[in-house]
């Protein structure tokens, strides 16, 4: 019987702090860290990680290292074994094949963009060369990183991996049609 | 389009760049870290002691950054949660410990007296007299033994006295912890990109065994030392709480700690009671403490971290401490175990690149 005003004034804090929230945030906003706010809405963009819950990119965030390039600087040869995924968070990348006698650019990617996926499914030899067209911030994901991430949480492996077949899709795909 | 020669150039004078004076330089920085390390040995000490608690927290940091909290942030909320955690644990054991140091210095005139009297009656008995007549000489130079012990001398007298490491050490964890992020940034910088991957693989191998370790120790140690100190309370010998802390601390060194906690309980078991029977009773508390460590808690705290031999445990832990002294005898195992592993991980990335660059030979062929 005594408890039921306890439990009463308990709802009524927590529906307080409900509506009040955006309040709470402002109120705190001293202690947010802007620049990982810019850098998780730029992992919201990396499609490996499409559907992952805010607070799961910001532990991404938090846990993977982070490496600066300088510009021109190579990030990894071809031939290589690749056993890491790379996320531009500030800069660009140019990822160059070599032909015969130069080199064929494949792709200039910006920021919010990723590559070297495939090395998270196999560690053979990289097919390209990639290297920083400006100075450039990356986030790295090694291998072992990835397999403990999947098997930490039946959540994330699910959407992870999902991601990561459907990314492979487009490849078979756009292999097919560039054959036929 | 990239120009190839543009390429060539860059890479020709990276090779004229780094070959050889990567060696000089490399022999040079060892040469330097090897003097800095023998004339400052005890700051390295006090330096290690804060980083392995900075590791110890660098958890919890993590946690509260994960809600999007700045570091410097998170490193205050820690900081004044540990500070209340220390008050908490003041005003429930200090107390306790208090009074037991009080009757312990109080009484040890007293004890001695008694232990001494105690180990005349058992002079009598065969092989027993020359164990005797060494302990009673050992007991007459009771910091003399504790100073061999625990090398103490060799580890603060270079820097500092212990209430200055008392000041030094929360000071070295508070800019680790806050800093870390940045230093890693620094050190990356410096790491060619041909290793750039091998090296974050032994990073994240490292962090996975040392915080495996560190943590799990923290752990065991605490549950043991908990539990030789209930034990020991229930068979009503002296100064439960000491002894408990004492036994904790004395586990952090596998094998051989435990046997020092349990002699040391052994003989304040012996001159409350003057029996040997009490003694026994005390012996088997240990067992069943150690089985209970064995078999419970290190599975769930340290687990298979450690995958020494252990002959090659005990040894690590003897040159250990002949380096490095206590703080040798307790880094010694981990530090081998990460070794072990690295080089593992530099071995195996040789191997496998031999074997996949055969495998892709022939991928064709098992694609289609």
């Amino acid at each position: 019987m005594h408890l039921l005003p306890v439990v009463n004034a308990y709802a009524e804090i927590v529906k307080f702090l409900y509506h009040k929230g955006g309040m709470m945030i402002k109120l705190f906003s001293w202690a947010l860290d802007k620049e990982k706010e810019r850098r998780v809405s730029i992992l919201q963009k990396v499609h490996l990680f499409k559907g992952l819950r805010r607070n799961l990119l910001m532990k991404l965030l938090v846990d993977l290292v982070e490496k600066e390039y300088e510009p021109g600087e190579l990030i990894f040869s071809e031939g290589e074994i690749g056993k890491a995924l790379y996320i531009i968070l500030d800069g660009s990348v140019t990822i160059a094949k070599k032909g015969k006698g130069d080199c064929a650019v494949l792709a200039e990617l910006q920021a919010g963009s990723y590559f070297g996926e495939l090395a998270l499914i196999d560690q053979l030899p990289r097919f390209a060369t990639a290297s920083a067209q400006k100075r450039t911030t990356m986030l790295i994901m090694y291998k072992s990183y990835f397999d403990d991430l999947i098997k930490g949480s039946p959540v994330i492996s699910s959407r992870v991996l999902l991601n990561l077949v459907e990314l492979l899709a487009a490849y078979v795909r756009k292999n097919h049609d560039e054959r036929t | 389009m990239m120009k190839e020669p543009d390429g060539d150039l860059l890479k020709e004078i990276r090779k004229t760049h780094h070959q050889m004076p990567r060696w000089v330089i490399g022999l040079l920085l060892t040469g330097l870290l090897a003097i800095m390390v023998y004339y400052t040995s005890g700051l390295l000490v006090l330096i290690l002691i804060a980083g392995i608690i900075a590791y110890l927290l660098s958890n919890v940091i993590k946690r509260i950054e994960y809600l999007g909290i700045k570091r410097s942030m998170a490193v205050a909320a820690v900081y004044v949660g540990a500070g209340l955690l220390l008050i908490g644990a003041d005003i429930l054991l200090l107390p306790c410990l208090q009074q037991e140091t009080r009757n312990l210095t109080e009484k040890l005139p007293e004890i001695t007296q008694q232990a001494e009297a105690a180990f005349q009656d058992l002079r009598g008995y065969p092989l027993a007299g020359d164990v005797i007549e060494k302990i009673l000489s050992i007991m007459a130079q009771p910091s003399h033994l504790l100073s061999n012990m625990l090398n103490m001398p060799d580890l603060f007298s270079q820097a500092a006295s212990a209430a200055f490491a008392m000041i030094l050490i929360p000071f070295f964890v508070f800019f680790i912890l806050k800093d870390w992020p940045a230093m890693l940034k620094r050190t990356m910088l410096w790491i060619p990109s041909a290793y750039v991957e091998t090296s974050i693989a032994a990073l994240s191998e490292i962090d996975l065994l040392a915080g495996r370790y560190l943590r799990g120790l923290a752990l065991e140690c605490s549950s043991v030392g908990a539990m030789a100190a209930l034990g020991l309370a229930m068979l009503g010998v002296n100064y439960p709480v000491t002894l408990g802390i004492v036994t904790a601390a004395a586990n952090i060194i596998p094998y051989i700690g435990p046997i020092i906690s349990c002699l040391i309980a052994c003989l304040i078991a012996f001159i409350q009671f003057k029996s040997a029977g009490a003694v026994l009773n005390i012996v088997l508390l240990y067992t069943a403490v150690r089985l209970l460590d064995d078999f419970l808690v290190q599975p769930l705290t340290i687990g298979r971290s450690v995958k020494l031999h252990p002959m090659l445990l005990v040894i690590t832990i003897i040159a250990g401490q002949k380096l490095f002294g206590i703080m040798g005898m307790v880094l010694a195992v981990p530090a081998v175990t990460i070794l072990q592993k690295v080089v593992v991980i530099f071995l195996d990335d040789r191997k496998y690149r031999a074997v996949k660059t055969e495998a892709l030979k022939h991928s064709h062929q098992i694609i289609v």
